[in-house]
């Protein structure tokens, strides 16, 4: 992946970890900052031009880092989220990212220790076991080879004892993984969609092909193996499409005992869609009924749902399916 | 693609207005010249002609969402040689704390280089930065009437330490940018092809038809504009019968939106 634009913190520019990614970047231009924000918040970028060359911002994240996830999360309910990146290298039309940040250049907030310690601290305060989500406002692996989180987090989350960390990926970047000890509290989330979504909406992600060999790959070294079905699009002749594809992916993965699988039909707020659309006004799913906030496109969604926990119950245990209802 | 290139003295905008053979739109109360893609304006010097100079050229451009700005301008700096030429990537107001950081989505034709912008021209450089009088208005300015990402700044350093700034002449500025004047062209040809990723407007006969037949409120002009690309993306538009028999505006909407409403999304054949 070429990145020819870095920008730095100025507080972070010394900072070991800013040194190892930008002698694995090798950028033309690397151009200090006071502020990522400065960069990032500014009003009147265009997500949509900046996909075409996203730069990458190191920065030092200061403030609030362990946050609740929204209610409605099926598996790992109760647990926080962590954000060491923002952004995705991958550039799926349905991205609720595209519409909550204002920019699309890649944010790595290098002070991963600070991360863990404070992960640390709040599964301390916790009398049970705690979900720690990595791939809430990025993609957990994508982009790995550049920014060693694998290496450098997951081993230090697998210490906490209560904790379960979930990776969620769309990625294929399982290297990292295969060189470290296998941990059973880390699980590999999968997002997957049917072929034709994938190609239709899911740009420059991997093929699903390749997902399922990263997947069994894993599985074969141990390492716990999460499905999301999310998000399940509101497309006309959805049982034909996703009925399908279930079928083949249980078939593929016959042999893994999965740790949870978990769907959720597409959502969007509706200041996000807004902006999506502005963005994409040439987008079929942005102008489609079925993503209003209208009686009838909610009784979509609950029909979708319910056909998806009947149809997914054939091939998963009732105990490990989850809807996601965020 | 449209661009403007907004200049603070006319030696600036000589050799642009040369090579692109433009003609004067206004003469007051700024130089404003142009064809029909390009654009020069002359500001005058400092932030506030710059940014009074933006305000009153986004007035009068054509009506296009892809317009690239770009303030082209002299320079100085401490050690660069006379014609070295920056593309801005940060840009500073020397007594404001935030900084601007223009996209390098497009890969200059120059390095890149931080711009401060000074209230007085500067004869104790710093070490680091060019100086100049007008960049930081400028992309406050140009940033309200562009998208950010399309507005960029390119400063042609003019004068040093060696070669002080009342050295500098209306010659020595239009030889200066002049030099740089292919590379600018080919520079925003990458951009012509950057901005092609955006959604180009497109005419829609369906909705002209339906435009002709009643007559519409403002508001529900726009929600006719949005039912019929909505329409375009999910179906194949058609003023059918039921629609031609609407009494007013207000019941072809309900008719239409109930249309609309009612196509399903299907993924593209493969």
């Amino acid at each position: 992946m070429n990145i020819d634009v870095v920008y730095v913190e100025d507080a972070v520019f010394d900072h070991p970890r800013t040194r190892a990614i930008l002698a694995r970047v090798r950028p033309r231009h690397v151009i200090g900052c006071s502020h990522w924000g400065e960069v990032f918040n500014r009003n009147g970028q265009n997500f949509r031009l900046q996909k075409t060359r996203p730069a990458l911002i190191l920065a030092r994240k200061l403030g609030q880092r362990v946050l609740p996830i929204p209610p409605g999360y099926g598996c790992g309910a109760g647990g926080v989220y962590f954000s060491h990146m923002l952004n995705c290298l991958y550039d799926c039309r349905y991205c609720f990212l595209q519409g909550m940040l204002r920019s699309a250049h890649y944010v790595v907030f290098v002070n991963y220790e600070d991360f863990i310690d404070d992960l640390r601290s709040h599964c301390a305060a916790q009398s049970g076991p705690t979900w720690l989500f990595s791939g809430y406002d990025c993609d957990s692996l994508a982009l790995d080879p550049l920014t060693a989180f694998v290496t450098d987090c997951v081993p230090a989350l697998a210490t906490i004892e209560n904790a379960w960390l979930e990776l969620r990926t769309k990625s294929t970047q399982v290297r990292a993984l295969f060189a470290l000890e296998t941990q059973p509290r880390t699980v590999c989330a999968f997002s997957l969609s049917p072929a034709a979504v994938v190609a239709a909406y899911e740009h420059r992600t991997p093929a699903l092909d390749a997902r399922l060999r990263a997947m069994t790959g894993l599985a074969a070294r141990g390492w716990p193996i999460g499905l999301r079905f999310d998000p399940v699009l509101p497309v006309a002749d959805y049982r034909a499409i996703y009925g399908a594809f279930f079928a083949a992916v249980f078939a593929a993965l016959a042999t893994l005992s999965l740790h949870s699988v978990t769907f959720g039909v597409m959502r969007l707020p509706r200041d996000y869609r807004r902006r999506m659309t502005r963005l994409y006004p040439d987008e079929p799913l942005f102008a489609s009924a079925a993503l209003d906030d209208t009686p009838s496109a909610h009784a979509l969604t609950q029909e979708i749902d319910a056909w998806c926990a009947a149809e997914l119950a054939r091939y998963v245990p009732r105990e490990r399916l989850f809807a996601q209802a965020v | 693609m449209h661009v403007t290139v907004v200049c603070a003295l006319t030696a600036e905008a000589r050799p642009f207005i040369r090579r692109w053979q433009l003609a004067r739109i206004a003469a007051s109360p700024f130089q404003l010249l142009a064809t029909r893609q390009r654009r020069v304006i002359v500001s005058g010097l400092g932030v506030h002609a710059c940014a009074t100079a933006v305000g009153y050229a986004a007035a009068n451009e054509a009506p296009d969402a892809h317009h690239l700005w770009v303030n082209f301008g002299i320079a100085g700096h401490a050690a660069s040689a006379l014609g070295h030429t920056v593309v801005a990537t940060r840009v500073r107001h020397v007594q404001a704390r935030d900084a601007w950081y223009p996209s390098l989505l497009v890969e200059p034709a120059w390095p890149g280089g931080e711009v401060l912008t000074h209230d007085q021209p500067v004869l104790d450089y710093p070490d680091r930065q060019y100086c100049d009088m007008e960049a930081s208005a400028f992309m406050a300015a140009a940033s309200r009437v562009a998208p950010l990402d399309l507005v960029q700044v390119v400063k042609v350093v003019s004068d040093n330490r060696e070669h002080g700034p009342q050295a500098v002449h209306a010659p020595l500025i239009e030889r200066l940018v002049e030099a740089q004047l292919g590379a600018f062209d080919d520079w925003i040809e990458r951009w012509q092809a950057c901005v092609g990723a955006l959604p180009q407007a497109r005419a829609d006969a369906v909705r002209d038809e339906l435009l002709a037949r009643w007559r519409y409120t403002h508001a529900e002009r726009t929600q006719l504009t949005q039912l019929c690309a909505r329409w375009r993306l999910l179906g194949t538009p058609q003023v059918s019968a039921e629609l031609a028999a609407c009494r007013d505006a207000q019941a072809l909407l309900a008719c239409l939106r109930a249309i609309v409403d009612a196509l399903p999304l299907r993924l593209p054949a493969t």
